[in-house]
């Protein structure tokens, strides 16, 4: 599923994290750590969205500038802290996803009305809590049928109602054979997780599942 | 004067015409910069006189009054709501008359430039025996005043769709969201009166060099008049720049090829340059040619690219980039002096193409610097 090999990641020389060589198989891992470990670095660097040393591909297929456009439709991730252009609304960022990542209407209207994202669609982000941001960047992250979705922090800022819902829906997907990395400071993931992931002193270890 | 009034007039009027001085720079420059002085009053007469002739330029002038009280009004609201915590609290805390006096102040203060135009096309209505025009142009004036300011009470109240359906409607201009428009959309919405600034530095500088001295005009002199409208729009392609790698970054996390990006930025200086195209075709026929008139829309397209391009060289801070678009300036005028523009143009998209396909994959913003 997820190979990294060789990583690297470093900010003004000064290294931040480093990872010989990691497979993760089709599951939900979870990824933990102290604040400034490195977590969401390497989740960016998974994503595509930062540059690193190494090689990280998934289902063999490598992040590189050949590979980019097939790489990121294997892809989606979820912002600890979304921020989207106040300008534009939810519909308008669902249509752009939708657009571009295959993915059925209705189901689309189902994961807004599960999140609760349908009764503000037609509000300008600018005008969102960082509740309703969170709910927005959960529902894209959803669209298109990727393999693997990365969520940092997915319960930041979310009711205890939507808490459930987002179980809910990650059980769903990851039945339907969607891989998740996840961190999370809070006891909020009722799921079965594979793989516990630890980063410390800039190296990353597996635990035993502790979920 | 009582507390709301003062916070009010601190939060709400002296912040919209903070936020609106390029706008209404741009509609001062239009009335008045570029009519000689001694036809301004003749000139604005003509134009209430056209206006009070001509139902149409009525309708007109009555839709653009209209729109731009929603402007104002969506002004106050959207204070309204950024405050709603703090402020606006309190605000509730006074009684509905207190908040209705005060709204109605505010938004007569906000929208006075309109009001004072309007008493003008009135008494020369008046003047001239047409108190029917006269009589409308007030009873307009009175009616958005009033509608408005019910809005916005409504609005504070947290009664947000009643009276009007036309939240949220301004700009008028409804851009559909699309990849390649995602960075026009940022300066129209996000960066107005810094456009409609440098619009007008445009229209100035054209209007200098091409019809005010045009005995005098040398070429040199207007490509180096170009380079520094170039080096003024950089400023905004630099905010550009940070809008993508910020507010925009999930574009980095979508399958957008790496062509698609690199055109959405071409498409953008295309569409950016066509108001000074037009003001280069329509203003003079004489000194410039159709040509020559293409290739400086061009010079400045690619000028935008390639700073754009080079954005994603390096983790620029601001003044660093000031002081390396200064250096730029210099160099482009050096080479300007020896090599024919055509050519310049070439270059600069070339490297604006090689430049970006070899760091957009590595460039890091620097705010992630900071990240956990």
């Amino acid at each position: 599923m997820i190979e990294i090999s060789n990583f690297s990641k470093s900010y003004n020389g000064n290294l931040v994290l480093e990872i010989p060589n990691l497979e993760l198989d089709q599951g939900i891992h979870s990824l933990s750590g102290k604040n400034g470990s490195g977590k969401t670095t390497l989740l960016k660097c998974i994503a595509g969205i930062l540059p690193y040393e190494g090689n990280i591909s998934i289902n063999g297929i490598r992040n590189s500038k050949a590979n980019m456009m097939k790489y990121l439709k294997l892809v989606r991730y979820s912002p600890a802290e979304p921020v989207f252009p106040n300008f534009l609304k939810s519909q308008d960022l669902i249509a752009f996803y939708s657009s571009m990542l295959p993915y059925e209407q209705k189901d689309i209207d189902i994961l807004a009305r599960s999140l609760g994202v349908s009764k503000f669609m037609d509000v300008q982000i600018g005008h969102y809590s960082s509740g309703m941001l969170k709910k927005l960047s959960l529902l894209l992250t959803f669209i298109g049928n990727s393999e693997v979705i990365i969520l940092d922090e997915p319960f930041n800022a979310l009711d205890t109602e939507t808490c459930e819902r987002l179980n809910e829906i990650i059980s769903q997907r990851r039945a339907a054979g969607t891989s998740f990395l996840t961190t999370t400071h809070q006891n909020n993931l009722h799921v079965t997780v594979n793989k516990g992931l630890q980063i410390e002193n800039f190296q990353l270890t597996i635990n035993e599942p502790n979920i | 004067m009582n507390l709301i009034y003062r916070l009010s007039f601190k939060l709400m009027v002296v912040q919209f015409y903070k936020r609106n001085a390029g706008l209404l720079f741009f509609f001062f420059i239009a009335f008045f910069g570029i009519i000689p002085p001694q036809y301004l009053v003749t000139t604005h007469l003509g134009l209430i006189h056209a206006q009070i002739d001509s139902p149409l330029l009525s309708l007109c002038v009555l839709v653009f009054w209209a729109s731009y009280s929603i402007r104002c009004t969506n002004f106050i609201c959207t204070t309204n709501n950024k405050y709603w915590d703090s402020t606006t609290s309190y605000f509730r805390s006074f009684s509905p008359k207190t908040i209705r006096i005060n709204l109605l102040l505010v938004f007569s203060v906000v929208y006075l430039p309109i009001t004072i135009y309007g008493i003008l096309v009135a008494s020369v209505a008046f003047f001239e025996e047409n108190s029917i025009y006269g009589s409308y142009v007030l009873t307009s004036l009175l009616i958005i005043t009033l509608c408005n300011t019910i809005y916005a009470y409504h609005f504070s109240q947290g009664r947000k769709t009643l009276v009007f359906p036309y939240r949220n409607i301004y700009p008028s201009i409804k851009i559909n969201f699309h990849f390649n428009w995602i960075l026009l959309s940022y300066y129209w919405r996000e960066r107005t009166k810094v456009v409609l600034l440098l619009k007008v530095i445009s229209y100035v500088g054209f209007n200098l060099f091409i019809i005010r001295n045009k005995d005098f005009f040398r070429e040199d002199y207007f490509v180096l008049f170009l380079l520094l409208l170039g080096s003024f729009n950089s400023l905004l392609i630099f905010s550009g720049q940070k809008f993508l790698e910020e507010r925009a970054q999930f574009l980095r996390n979508l399958p957008i090829s790496l062509f698609a990006r690199g055109m959405m930025n071409l498409i953008t200086a295309i569409v950016y340059f066509i108001p000074e195209l037009l003001f280069l075709i329509g203003m003079n026929h004489e000194i410039l040619t159709y040509e020559s008139k293409f290739l400086y829309y061009t010079f400045l397209i690619s000028h935008f690219v390639l700073q754009f391009a080079l954005l994603y060289s390096e983790n620029f801070s601001y003044w660093k980039y000031i002081k390396y678009l200064v250096v730029m300036l210099f160099g482009f005028q050096m080479m300007i002096a020896v090599v024919p523009i055509y050519i310049v143009i070439v270059i600069n998209l070339i490297l604006s193409a090689v430049i970006f396909h070899d760091s957009y994959l590595k460039y890091e913003h620097q705010t992630s610097l900071m990240k956990d």
